[in-house]
């Protein structure tokens, strides 16, 4: 009996899903984002063009590793990823092949694209120090070499090493000033710790909002989220306040989220005009209001919390250099002891 | 490694069997019980069964292949990927996997054992309910449970806040445990796995007969004394191999680990992949993992063939509970409902709460089409991999071969790899696959959609079948063997084909065994999280990719909706497998 | 009434038992069992044979009634011994011989806490008496039905009980074997002046074997104590 059940099971679970997908009106997108906004978004693409979107969202490293073993028989149109590393990375691996539209070039400034077309940024995120409002005193400025300094000792909370957005940090560092020098400013900054590195960015938030340490470095959109959260969230959000480092030297660590043809793309050129699609003035805003990022399309109205924070000086490292010194920083941070 | 496992020895003479046998009109023909590999087999059994034979080496091959795929990236040079794994890490992972499993198994041992005994032997207020409930926690994803319960501990979470507005402590001032550590890690995956020990124990412990336990209080022992010298004794192989079912869980977490910035073998998998950027070093990694689970079947295996010396007559009248009253009885409840608190009410409790506060933004809509694939998928699993045990145990019970036996126990490897390396496998294989029919198809045909595999969740439920199958065999086997053999010797003379034992005598014996493994299959492929990220097929997302989602942009409140969907969907299976397990008495 | 200084032994009086929510097993049931003696208690299937065995042993309590072992109460309405205390053997239909546990571990287990040298003499003794030497490390799975039943036996004598109570010893064995197991057991039974208690349903083995007979109705009722 239970033969019988499986096979029925499996049989509907085979039909449920292998629908018919000859028509020309679609577009598949590997994506390691998937906020709510984005399905949103292609909601929205498709009613304005009657093009279906296909999503499978996942871990960017996961993503690209299904990328890699369906070669060219992959079905995917778009590979989207956060981080500027992953994208080098998928590069490196040879997934992408240039979208060659000056449409979107226009669009995008250079530090925010590849330079031969291979990806494109659709979102950018600042790395941003969060300081007690209570326990540090308003107007200072800081950069991220402050913070291994004697007088943060036992004060600094930051997450693990094994996050992404940390390793582009340590990777900028690098490409700035010498892997030698990003290992030291990594060991101090581990001496610096309030305690061991855990949980993720909010979680440094409310670390510091509730005394446990009295600086962190965040991705700048989670403490917006958090203003616009729970309560709770609300409340630990009003306990810090935004620094944006580095303004007097190289500017404050800017990284993107990003997306690229795949070499094998089936629907090419559905794919640009998704690409196109999300880069519009409207859906860049969109983006940036439901995710609190700020959109790489110049110009673009930004959601009242980033307005009000102001513009600041970014870093305009190319976001590849991010990708390629990776390797290297995940070994620096290793060998300083940074869990 | 005899083939002869998991039956009583035949002997000439009529010996102290189990009483599950007919009195055979036809005893086999000569049976001599020796040592050595070739034995005279009846008559009957030599003949048929080849396409069981088949059917199982088939299984095993399919289960199997996406870790000798892995295995054989080993073949690859790795670079320095693996000295420096060496040099920084891979002894803490080492020391951090055994004493990760070693707590876990002990802790759990605590949290099963003692409410199974009482459960099984004594009546005190709460009994009926907790003896269901003792079973809920497995349907609490272990990640689900660590967000939960760091939520709760952590610096800025209630219970800390409240304990420094009550004491005016601050930062630093005080000591409280840390649930992200090697010590939380182990109370967390303790607290969601101690069921499977806790299912084996009552299981154990109920089908004792009175008359041991009895015979124990007139020779002198006391209460306490015959549980120590006579129930344990004898449910210890029972107990043994569950343990050994919650090491390999333990082994392969990922996500509850991960969450508790414990670094282990498995998530040095990961860091491997991903970090260093070496595909070949998490291979690496991941074989050592495989033969850490090749020792863990194999030390299951021997405590299961000592097992079966310890079945009991079915004549036997099992034991009337004796009522507990006053208060050691409401201690004896308050000892059961500790487990059930830490592994499942207090999670669900936080979860409840934070839903409420922030439930999930896109609404119930949503998550209960989530819900639907979750189910979809689980219902398949769960069916496939009861079919894959009957096939794969009742083959080895029709033809003992050795090669059948090894089949058997290579499918339970599964249990004991995470899921990421076994996902890694099968697409490796299934883009393999797929070239070799696209390149065949073309060369009749023109071209040809691409993936097909891929399109639909044959890539999934392979993935599931080779992670879990190996619950349901365990389970199956283990009720398999206390069938009589000569059942099945005169079912043959008596005219039925092998296929036809198997259908019409194993299948309805075991019907409860096979009922039992499809619903934990079940519940774990709804828990499932990472394989399902890495191969589910578009637009197809489960309750627990869903979590996922939420959980990694740190929205933890607004994963408490699909969680909770998760853990409901998992409830009713294990009220249903408490059920079995007193049935059974 | 008997003079019970002269005869000590079993004195089980007027004891009933119900199990919870059910009819009533027993029924203001008496047995007398001199030591030395045998006492063959006969009744129907459902009659309460293994209960009233079970209360004497101190496995189920009685709702009313006493019990005596030489002289001294070992259970009344106050207060009831625990099994592990009343120095009884018992022997159950189904042998219930440990399978963990060797041959001479199973004979061996009452007597625990003796020096193992001391312990190894008295189950030697006992396994040679009941021709189980050969058999002293095995397993119980190697051992035949009636070999478990002599082990069970053994390992009931093997702390020197007051009072012996047999559970249809010998119902699953056939004439020979319950001929050479009665001439085994029942002279150290008398030589030790233990009193015994016999359940069978078998008239023969209670003409054969026992000083006395007590039936048991099945509607609980007495039909009498000793004849």
């Amino acid at each position: 009996m239970s033969i019988a059940l499986a096979i029925t099971a499996l049989v509907s679970t085979w039909l449920a899903t292998a629908t018919s997908h000859g028509d020309d009106l679609e577009v598949s997108v590997y994506s390691a984002r998937h906020y709510d906004v984005d399905r949103q978004l292609y909601e929205r693409f498709t009613e304005a063009t009657g093009i279906r979107v296909n999503v499978v969202s996942g871990k960017s490293d996961e993503l690209l590793a299904r990328l890699e073993q369906e070669a060219n028989l992959s079905p995917a149109d778009l590979f989207i990823t956060v981080d500027a590393g992953r994208l080098y990375r998928a590069e490196q691996r040879g997934v992408f092949q240039p979208h060659d539209s000056t449409t979107l070039n226009a669009r995008v400034p250079d530090e925010l694209r590849h330079p031969d077309d291979l990806w494109i940024g659709l979102t950018r995120r600042a790395r941003v120090i969060v300081a007690s409002v209570d326990r540090v005193e308003a107007g200072v400025r800081l950069s991220y070499e402050d913070l291994v300094r004697p007088e943060w000792r036992g004060r600094v909370v930051i997450r693990s090493s094994s996050n992404i957005y940390n390793q582009s940090l340590v990777a900028s560092m690098i490409e700035h000033a010498g892997p030698e020098a990003a290992e030291d400013w990594s060991r101090g900054l581990v001496a610096n710790l309030a305690r061991k590195p855990q949980g993720g960015d909010r979680d440094q938030i409310r670390a510091v909002a509730a005394g446990e340490g009295d600086v962190a470095i965040v991705n700048q959109y989670y403490l917006a989220q958090m203003m616009l959260g729970s309560s709770a969230d609300r409340e630990a959000a009003s306990q810090v306040r935004v620094i944006f480092p580095n303004q007097d030297g190289r500017g404050t660590h800017v990284n993107i989220s990003g997306a690229g043809l795949t070499r094998h793309a089936p629907n090419r050129d559905n794919a640009v005009r998704l690409l196109e699609f999300l880069l519009s003035d409207e859906a860049q805003r969109t983006l940036a209001e439901g995710t609190q990022e700020y959109p790489v399309v110049p110009g673009v109205i930004l959601s009242p919390i980033l307005a009000n924070w102001g513009p600041f000086k970014a870093d305009l490292i190319n976001a590849s250099m991010l990708g390629a010194n990776n390797p290297e920083a995940v070994r620096v941070m290793d060998r300083a002891g940074w869990r | 490694m005899s083939p002869r496992d998991g039956d009583p020895p035949e002997h000439h003479t009529q010996v102290g069997r189990p009483e599950a046998q007919l009195p055979a009109t036809q005893q086999p023909s000569v049976e001599i019980a020796a040592g050595g590999r070739n034995q005279l087999r009846s008559k009957q059994a030599k003949t048929g069964g080849w396409l069981w034979f088949a059917g199982c080496l088939v299984c095993a091959v399919v289960i199997a292949s996406p870790l000798a795929v892995v295995i054989a990236s080993l073949l690859h040079d790795s670079g320095g990927a693996w000295q420096h794994l060496v040099e920084t890490r891979l002894s803490s992972y080492a020391l951090n996997t055994a004493i990760l499993v070693t707590g876990v198994c002990a802790l759990s041992l605590a949290l099963g054992v003692v409410p199974a005994w009482f459960v099984a032997r004594f009546d005190f207020p709460g009994r009926p309910v907790l003896a269901w409930a003792l079973v809920l926690p497995l349907a609490v994803p272990s990640y689900v449970a660590a967000y939960a319960v760091t939520d709760l501990l952590q610096f800025s979470g209630p219970i800390q806040t409240s304990l420094r507005s009550l004491t005016g402590w601050t930062a630093g001032e005080y000591w409280f445990p840390s649930a992200r550590s090697l010590g939380g890690a182990i109370v967390i995956l303790a607290s969601t796995l101690y069921p499977y020990v806790y299912i084996a124990s009552r299981i154990a412990f109920g089908g004792q007969c009175a008359a041991m336990s009895e015979a124990g209080r007139t020779l002198g022992l006391s209460s306490n004394g015959v549980l120590i010298r006579i129930a344990l004794p004898l449910a210890r192989p029972a107990i043994a191999a569950a343990t050994m079912l919650v090491a390999m869980e333990t082994i392969a977490d990922f996500g509850a680990v991960e969450y508790c910035a414990v670094d282990t073998l498995t998530t040095g998998v990961y860091r491997a992949w991903f970090g260093l950027d070496s595909q070949v070093a998490a291979a690496q990694l991941s074989t050592l993992i495989v033969a850490i689970a090749v020792c863990l079947v194999a030390v299951e295996a021997v405590l299961r063939r000592r097992q079966r010396h310890y079945n009991t007559t079915s004549r036997c009248a099992r034991d009337y509970r004796s009522t507990i009253a006053g208060w050691r009885g409401v201690a004896l409840c308050a000892v059961c409902v500790l487990p059930v608190s830490l592994g499942f009410v207090i999670p669900v409790s936080r979860l409840v709460y934070l839903t409420r506060e922030m439930p999930d933004p896109e609404g119930l809509g949503l998550v209960l089409r989530y819900g639907q694939n979750s189910l979809l998928l689980a219902v398949a699993s769960g069916s496939i991999a009861a079919g894959v045990a009957l096939v794969v145990v009742c083959a080895h019970r029709i033809r003992r071969q050795r090669a059948s036996y090894i089949a058997k126990l290579v499918c339970r490897f599964g249990y004991a790899l995470p899921g990421p390396v076994i996902a890694i496998g099968v697409l490796m294989l299934a883009a393999s696959i797929d070239r070799w029919t696209h390149s065949a198809w073309r060369s009749v045909d023109g071209p040809l959609p691409t993936h097909q595999l891929g399109r639909t969740l044959t890539d999934l439920l392979f993935a599931y079948q080779s992670r879990f199958s190996g619950i349901a065999i365990g389970i199956i086997d283990g009720s398999m063997r206390s069938i009589g053999r000569s059942l099945d010797d005169s079912a043959r003379s008596l005219g039925l084909s092998a296929t036809g034992v198997v259908l019409r005598i194993h299948a309805p014996l075991v019907r409860r065994a096979l009922l039992g493994g499809a619903l934990l299959v079940f519940v774990d492929v709804v828990k499932e999280l990472p394989a399902t990220l890495m191969l589910r097929p578009f637009n197809f997302d489960t309750l627990a990719v869903r979590v996922y989602q939420l959980a990694s942009e740190e929205r933890l409140g607004e994963a408490a909706t699909a969680a909770l969907a998760i853990i409901a969907v998992g409830i009713l299976p294990m009220v249903l497998v408490s059920r079995e397990i007193d049935r059974g008495r | 009434m008997s003079d019970h200084s002269i005869q000590p032994g079993l004195v089980v009086r007027d004891v009933s038992f119900a199990y919870p929510g059910g009819l009533p097993v027993l029924n203001r049931v008496s047995l007398r069992v001199a030591g030395g003696e045998v006492g063959a208690v006969m009744g129907g299937s459902g009659s309460g044979k293994t209960t009233l065995l079970r209360l004497i042993a101190g496995l189920e309590r009685p709702a009313s009634g006493r019990i005596e072992i030489d002289d001294l109460p070992v259970c009344t309405d106050r207060i009831c011994l625990k099994p592990d205390h009343r120095g009884v053997g018992l022997v159950f239909q189904e042998h219930a011989v440990f399978p963990h546990l060797s041959v001479s571990q199973n004979v061996g287990f009452a007597l625990r806490k003796r020096s193992s040298s001391d312990r190894l003499v008295s189950v030697r003794r006992l396994l040679s008496r009941f021709q189980l030497s050969d058999f002293e490390d095995s397993m119980p799975h190697q051992l035949s039905g009636g070999q478990l039943q002599r082990v069970a036996i053994a390992r009931a004598l093997a702390s020197n009980p007051r009072v012996m109570l047999l559970d249809e010893p010998f119902s699953s064995l056939d004439e020979d074997l319950r001929e050479s197991l009665a001439n085994m057991l029942f002279p150290i039974l008398r030589e030790r002046g233990t009193a015994t208690v016999l359940v069978t349903h078998d008239g023969d083995d209670a003409r054969r074997f026992a000083n006395s007979l007590t039936r048991l109705d099945s509607r609980a009722e007495p039909r009498g104590a000793d004849s």
